[in-house]
């Protein structure tokens, strides 16, 4: 039951790809989530100290910075290490789930990433929106 | 062989003349007991005369005596006896062996003895009855009839030795004559046969001379042979190296590439389903339909370029797979999960016995195994009409059938998916493997499917060391059989890649029955050894009396042989083993070239006059020769050698039999 009053919980998506970009955040504010996003690895790790959101949505291979790095990042930053962070990974490797974990991620999806399994993933993590 | 009799007739014509001159030698001796026959007639001759004269003598000094009464007279008389004796005496050994002429000389001494008897008388009748009664007597004639008889019977004796002696000269002549044409025959005979023996000879001459002229031309055409096939394994060698690294680029840009369609695909995937979800707004039924279509031809996109990628990888020996032992019901219930809703819905029912007892190990790579089997359950289903059955067996068995084509030992580990669906028909059987074939034309692509599944799970049971086979009824139903090694065995028996997707970092130690080195090992050692073995290799080849081919090889050429063709072998095998013993496309050129060379090998020693056998031998003294050398190096302490010794072996079996072809083929032209 949403609740306009509460704030809704805000998820961050790091990601290059524009249309993927476009269908996770397309999915999250359908069901209520706010929905901040960064292109690359160095703007996930800003946006996440400045807007603390309550999960991250963290694309592997990003330019500049990728998504190990970044999650390594955050989860060494106090101010960012609870923020639970879901790699979306390219390929389904055992290797890649192993790197991820190594890097502190939470969780992972394998791409393609159905927007039902966007969804679910994230209130798996934090629950509803409100 | 025709010298040999060439030699011989020279041989035969110096002992013709060796011939001729004993019996030159013996004509001239012949001519010398003429000559002597000659000396012996003339005093034979002179002797008869001489007893004729002494006997004249005596009868003359006889008359002077009775004429004259004087006795001084008597002085030849007296001594004629005696002379006449000694010279009798001589003839009778002159004619020991001429009965005719012993007669007569008998005859001769009579009368001689009554000449001289009857001599004897008149002197004793002169002395005794004076001149007158001496007279009567000598009137009387006997003494002259005597005498007369006595020069008849030497005359006679002249007349036949004379007799003889001409026809004894008369004989030799003959025998000259004779002798003469037989020694000119004979000395022209051994002239010709000199001469003959001595120009063929001398043509034979010429022939060694060519063909030790051609020997020096092959044995530099052999030198430019190798210096070619050096150069050629180098360039090869330097085009494999460059060929590796653009397949890694390729299957690199493969990747990528994948990586980028992928993309796009997803994004169609996406708003597709945010359409589907009517997040993007309402959507009318026949809109739902449609999209739906969008996204099931995405999936089968995506499912597309996965497998493309598999199979590319697969093609060029870039696929590496594990080979760790695991139980094939593990992979069988993965599957059948992955598979139950789809057969639910269709109402297909499914069943396995792949426990406890009827289990089966295996050695391979799970995950790829999975995906066969899900493949495989995924097309029984498919092509199973709705009631129907699909069952999955396990097994453990001994030998192969089926048609799987299975290197190494068994026991093999069976898996069988079994459907009751409509089969395949016999004619389609032969191209269900390849790359999108159509079982049926309206079926295929109507039932989904991407067209690679079975050529992908084929090649990943060929490369675990098994094989992927099908038993088909049209309207009854299809059997496939995955089959796959149980034994850490030579296809198997390499050490642990980086197997992608089994969890540990690449390290996994595989638990096998016996540790072996692996083929790139051995290709190495070879390598490092190549002084030693090829060292090994020309001292065997001179210990053996039987060689006598290789000896007309020096150390140097031997040497230049094997040692490219070593290291051609070595390289091949760290090639093979980098590719999984699976020879990739970019090899095959490689082997192209080393397949070349070793068919020019044959044809050369051919022409070298080798002989087939001569050739295997040289083979086999290069296999032993790295034999003995490799087991001596400290590699042979770190694991069992037989298993790579063998994929050698074969190599080196594969080239031997190319050698000969080549050997037969330059027979074959030649005509021999």
């Amino acid at each position: 039951m949403t609740n306009p009053s509460v704030p809704a919980k805000t998820v961050l998506i790091a990601e290059d790809n524009m249309d993927n970009r476009i269908i996770y955040a397309t999915m999250l504010n359908h069901v209520g989530y706010t929905v901040v996003e960064a292109n690359n690895g160095a703007e996930a790790v800003q946006m996440a100290r400045t807007v603390r959101p309550d999960i991250i949505l963290m694309d592997i291979s990003m330019p500049v910075m990728d998504g190990y790095e970044a999650t390594r990042v955050l989860k060494a930053d106090a101010s960012t290490r609870d923020i639970p962070i879901i790699a979306v990974t390219a390929h389904a490797m055992v290797t890649d789930r192993d790197a991820a974990r190594d890097a502190g991620c939470d969780d992972y999806v394998s791409k393609p990433v159905e927007p039902q399994v966007v969804r679910s993933v994230v209130e798996r993590w934090i629950g509803a929106a409100r | 062989m025709h010298t040999r009799w060439k030699v011989v007739a020279g041989f035969a014509s110096a002992i013709l003349i060796v011939l001729v001159g004993a019996v030159g030698l013996g004509i001239t001796r012949r001519l010398t007991f003429a000559g002597n026959r000659v000396n012996e007639t003339r005093e034979t001759l002179s002797t008869v005369r001489a007893i004729v004269r002494i006997v004249n003598a005596a009868e003359t000094s006889q008359r002077g005596y009775l004429l004259t009464g004087d006795r001084s007279h008597l002085a030849s008389f007296e001594s004629a006896d005696e002379a006449v004796a000694t010279e009798i005496a001589v003839l009778r050994e002159a004619f020991l062996f001429k009965p005719l002429q012993a007669a007569r000389l008998d005859s001769l001494e009579r009368f001689a003895e009554q000449t001289f008897g009857e001599m004897t008388r008149t002197i004793a009748v002169r002395e005794a009855e004076g001149f007158g009664a001496a007279a009567r007597i000598v009137r009387s004639d006997a003494g002259r009839q005597l005498m007369d008889s006595l020069r008849a019977v030497a005359l006679a004796m002249e007349r036949a030795e004379n007799g003889l002696l001409s026809t004894s000269q008369r004989v030799e002549e003959r025998r000259a004559g004779r002798a003469s044409i037989i020694i000119a025959g004979a000395t022209l005979l051994a002239v010709a046969l000199a001469l003959a023996a001595n120009w063929t000879l001398y043509r034979a001459l010429n022939d060694v001379e060519r063909a030790a002229e051609s020997q020096r031309a092959l044995a530099s055409e052999n030198e430019r042979l190798y210096t070619a096939a050096r150069e050629a394994r180098a360039a090869a060698e330097t085009a494999l190296v460059a060929a590796e690294a653009a397949n890694v680029a390729k299957s690199d840009f493969l990747a990528m590439m994948s990586h980028e369609i992928r993309t796009p695909i997803n994004a169609i995937i996406g708003y597709t389903e945010l359409l589907q979800l009517g997040i993007s707004g309402p959507v009318s039924k026949a809109q739902l339909g449609h999209l739906g279509r969008i996204q099931a031809s995405g999936q089968h996109l995506l499912e597309l370029i996965s497998e493309v990628l598999d199979l590319s990888k697969v093609e060029a020996g870039r696929m590496q797979v594990a080979r760790e032992p695991a139980a094939a019901g593990d992979a069988v219930r993965a599957a059948l999960s992955l598979l139950r809703p789809q057969a639910a819905a269709k109402g297909v029912h499914m069943a396995y016995a792949c426990t406890g007892g009827d289990d089966a190990i295996y050695i391979g790579d799970e995950q790829r195994v999975r995906q066969i089997v899900v493949n495989l359950l995924s097309n029984a289903v498919k092509f199973t009409n709705p009631g129907g059955r699909v069952t999955v067996h396990c097994a453990v068995t001994e030998s192969a059938s089926d048609g799987a084509e299975l290197t190494g030992p068994g026991p093999w580990a069976v898996l069988r998916v079994e459907d009751t669906g409509v089969g395949i028909a016999p004619a389609k059987l032969g191209t269900i493997f390849h790359p999108f074939t159509q079982i049926d034309s309206g079926l295929t692509r109507t039932k989904g499917g991407t067209g690679l599944g079975l050529t992908i799970s084929r090649r990943l049971a060929r490369l675990m060391g098994g094989d992927l086979t099908i038993a088909s009824e049209v309207g009854r139903g299809s059997c496939f059989t995955v089959w796959l090694p149980t034994k850490a065995t030579l296809a198997n028996a390499l050490p642990p890649r980086p197997a992608v997707g089994n969890g540990a970092a690449g390290d996994g130690v595989v638990e096998q029955e016996q540790i072996s080195v692996p083929v790139s090992t051995l290709g190495k050692e070879m390598l490092d050894a190549i002084d030693q073995i090829i060292n090994g290799y020309v001292d065997g080849i001179r210990a053996n009396p039987e060689l006598e081919r290789h000896a007309m090889l020096t150390d140097v050429q031997l040497a230049n042989h094997s040692a490219s063709f070593l290291a051609d072998v070595a390289q091949s095998l760290v090639i093979l083993d980098a590719a999984g013993l699976e020879p990739s496309a970019l090899m095959r050129d490689g082997s192209e070239i080393q397949r070349v060379i070793a068919e020019r090998h044959g044809a050369q020693r051919y022409h070298l006059g080798w002989t087939s056998e001569e050739i295997s031998h040289d083979f086999d003294m290069l296999d032993r020769a790295i034999r003995s050398v490799v087991s001596e190096r400290e590699v042979a302490s770190q694991g069992a050698l037989e298993p790579a010794m063998d994929v050698l072996a074969g190599i080196l079996d594969q080239a031997e039999r190319v050698s000969l072809v080549g050997y037969r083929l330059a027979s074959a032209i030649e005509g021999r």
